[in-house]
């Protein structure tokens, strides 16, 4: 599905099912009948309920396919029953069409009618869709605010209903002119904003000033009047981890354009360490020797798009008991086997209970080698094991392998 | 003897007593003083000695180690855990290059006069470190010394860990010496050096045996596919043993170039023979000796019973075979031996 565009989060069991359910309110579910921890019929009957107001796509997929299990889907409020192995012929255009259906639906009941842009209620939850969507896979976003400079003239000089019509106009050259993948919305008044997925702000900035451009050449005609030309103020922000202000930032860039004279694009700059996303090393070993060898050789790791801070830990009760954890921070944690006070693995379960995983990988760093103890730290949320005697350089190399999916 | 007397003896033997008391707790405090001011150094130097480990045009480290009373020490015990949690702490251009400038002359000293454990520690600190200047006093020592002791064993293990084939000449000098040395010593010499005595050790002008097995198990172990033909040749050397340890490599190696010698060896009046050609047949899945595996099933003897019901598992259609053996096959043992594994791929199924 990746390859046509469709980005697919996989959960292996219900929970993590329900888990992403909720947290990505993704616009289908495909959900397997037998699951390892729950009954997909059970399951489908809360996510159909759940997912009703927006009208969500659920199809429940099983070996078995007989009438009595599609009579059980549909009962259970699934929208379809495929049978597996899924025809993948079939699939795809059957996944298009869903998705398709689904957005001429919710279309009538999120369209602005004035401008024909998004409403508000779409822009709150397409927002809300793309944080969680950047906070699962670390791909940012970028949000502009529109504002039509002198708009208020325009309704002064020509009537409101000449100004709804400039703001339907403009918005309609706005949406002609975006890529497919953005989303435009009307945000309040003669305010729009525009969600850009995967893009950086400074390509943003170029696309708007492309719209500068565009509009600069571009005649409104008003009735009665000779045609007018438009100009708007535009404010730009990228969405970082953890960040819930993007809307306030856009707009205090936006508030910078207009105070700049209007008729441009503002990125939002905050002061340089906050632009810069700070991954913590954490080295937890009762060796100084080793914590030495390891935090000097991460020293030498410059990253261009994040700040690198070590810390060192003589064992797991001084990192359990110290105040190390900043929501807003991400974390890269080695964890030596065996500590005096507390073991790896007890440090390993505290932190994989006390802290979300999101922000924080963990790499076990110990000399106990057997089989059943790796299983058990990667039963126990480890997210790599590293075995000493080991090459310096290699557990940086591993570590930057593992960190990357968190500023992907 | 009056009552003045012995009240005089009473007390002198418990003044003696009381000062053997406080030399011992005066020794005892000044040692642990020195262990402790050795282990702030050691911390202190931590720091400077990783970043000399990673650059070593780094000089802070060797400053400070200069100034440190038990520079020493500290530096013996920073190297040794360096090459204990580093993999490319042994091979080290700047291990060696400290220890040769800092420790050879203690080293130097420490062999010829120092007490067994501090020999043989040394020892071991000659090999981790890579100490190739000190070759010769090893040389000299082992040239002295007679007996194959524990020490005499570590010099050899040294000289070797430091690419010195004499060792292998030197443990020849020892009829009692073990296939277990030979392989310490083997796996001691670097790549190249060990094929060449590998070659050697196998050539038929060596009368040396246990070499000659040590060779052959070592290539197996080490999977040293290079020496497959040479190794499928001694399936023909007329002792058994080298045979045996020939069967073995090839199990290791898990690769024939020619199955159709394993034939005769299911036929050796011998069983570890057949043991090890059941074995063979299994892993390497022959298809060809499936029958004759059918066949040794029903073996006097336990060991190739069970290895020839294991080789038949190994099978895609083992699992079969095994139930129709099992059932039809004409020796008891055999069908007890058939039931016993096919139970057990069943239990591993569920």
């Amino acid at each position: 599905m990746e390859p046509k565009g469709i980005p697919v989060v996989i959960a292996l069991d219900g929970q993590k099912g329900t888990e992403l359910f909720y947290t990505l309110h993704p616009q289908m579910v495909l959900l397997d009948a037998n699951l390892p921890d729950a009954d997909g019929f059970g399951l489908a009957e809360r996510l159909a309920e759940a997912g009703r107001s927006r009208h969500l796509p659920l199809a429940i997929m099983g070996e078995d396919d007989r009438i009595d299990n599609q009579i059980r889907a549909m009962q259970a409020g699934a929208t379809d029953f495929l049978a597996k192995p899924l025809n993948m012929a079939y699939f795809l255009p059957y996944l298009a069409n869903r998705l398709r259906s689904q957005e001429i639906v919710l279309k009538g009941t999120r369209i602005d009618e004035l401008t024909g842009a998004g409403n508000r209620q779409a822009f709150d939850e397409v927002l809300l869709q793309m944080t969680n969507l950047a906070e699962r896979t670390g791909k940012p976003f970028t949000l502009a605010l529109l504002d039509l400079d002198h708009f208020k003239k325009i309704n002064d000089d020509y009537g409101h209903s000449q100004g709804d019509e400039i703001l339907h106009s403009f918005s309609q050259f706005v949406l002609n002119l975006k890529r497919d993948s953005d989303s435009f919305f009307r945000y309040s008044g003669e305010e729009f904003a525009l969600i850009l997925p995967e893009t950086k702000p400074q390509e943003a900035a170029a696309f708007i000033d492309r719209l500068h451009k565009e509009l600069s050449e571009t005649e409104f005609a008003v009735s009665a009047a000779a045609p007018i030309r438009l100009t708007f103020s535009a404010g730009v922000s990228e969405y970082r981890l953890k960040q819930e202000t993007i809307v306030n930032k856009a707009d205090q860039a936006l508030y910078q354009a207009k105070r700049n004279g209007r008729n441009q694009t503002m990125v939002y700059q905050s002061e340089e360490q906050e632009l810069k996303r700070k991954l913590n090393i954490v080295i937890v070993d009762d060796d100084s020797l080793v914590r030495k060898l390891v935090a000097k050789q991460f020293s030498n790791w410059k990253a261009e798009e994040f700040d690198i801070q070590i810390k060192e830990y003589p064992d797991g009760l001084a990192l359990v008991d110290s105040d190390w954890y900043r929501p807003e921070e991400n974390y890269m944690i080695l964890l030596d086997g065996v500590m005096p006070k507390m073991d790896g693995l007890e440090v390993l379960s505290h932190v994989r209970s006390q802290y979300p995983h999101d922000n924080i990988v963990i790499s076990m760093l110990t000399s106990r080698t057997n089989e059943s103890d790796i299983v058990l730290a990667l039963k126990s949320g480890a997210d790599d094991y590293i075995v000493k005697p080991f090459y310096a350089q290699e557990v940086v190399a591993r570590v930057q392998r593992l960190t990357q999916r968190m500023f992907q | 003897m009056n009552l003045t007397h012995f009240w005089i003896l009473i007390a002198s033997l418990f003044l003696g007593q009381l000062l053997l008391l406080l030399i011992l707790a005066w020794r005892k405090q000044q040692s642990n003083k020195r262990e402790s001011i050795i282990d702030r150094q050691y911390k202190l130097l931590t720091d400077s000695f990783s970043s000399h480990m990673m650059d070593p045009s780094d000089e802070r480290f060797i400053t400070e180690l200069n100034a440190s009373p038990y520079r020493l020490v500290v530096l013996e015990r920073l190297l040794n855990h360096y090459v204990s949690v580093t993999k490319a702490g042994a091979d080290s251009p700047a291990v060696s290059r400290l220890s040769e400038e800092f420790l050879s002359e203690r080293y130097m000293k420490l062999l010829k006069r120092g007490n067994w454990a501090m020999r043989m520690n040394t020892l071991y600190f000659i090999e981790d470190f890579r100490m190739e200047s000190l070759v010769p006093q090893l040389k000299e020592k082992l040239a002295k010394s007679s007996r194959l002791d524990q020490e005499t064993q570590q010099l050899i293990r040294t000289l070797a860990s430091l690419n010195e084939t004499m060792a292998i000449g030197a443990l020849a000098k020892y009829p009692d010496a073990s296939a277990r040395l030979y392989i310490d010593v083997l796996k001691r010499l670097d790549e190249l050096t060990k094929l060449d005595e590998l070659d050697i050790a196998l050539k038929d002008e060596n009368t040396n045996q246990t070499l000659k097995h040590s060779a052959i198990s070592y290539i197996g172990m080490a999977g040293i596919t290079l020496f497959l033909p040479r190794i499928e040749e001694e399936l023909q050397h007329p002792e058994m043993e080298t045979r045996i340890q020939a069967l073995k490599a090839i199990l290791h190696l898990q690769y024939m170039n020619s199955p159709s010698a394993l034939a005769p060896f299911f036929q050796s009046t011998a069983w570890p023979e057949r043991m090890f050609a059941a074995q063979i047949a299994g892993k390497l899945q022959l298809s060809r000796y499936k029958e004759t595996l059918g066949e040794l099933l029903g073996d006097p003897v336990w060991w190739v019973r069970y290895s020839s019901a294991e080789a038949l598992t190994q099978f895609s259609e083992g699992d079969i075979v095994l139930t129709h053996l099992a059932e039809s096959h004409p020796d008891r043992y055999a069908r007890d031996m058939a039931n016993q594994w096919k139970t057990s791929l069943l239990g591993s199924e569920q």
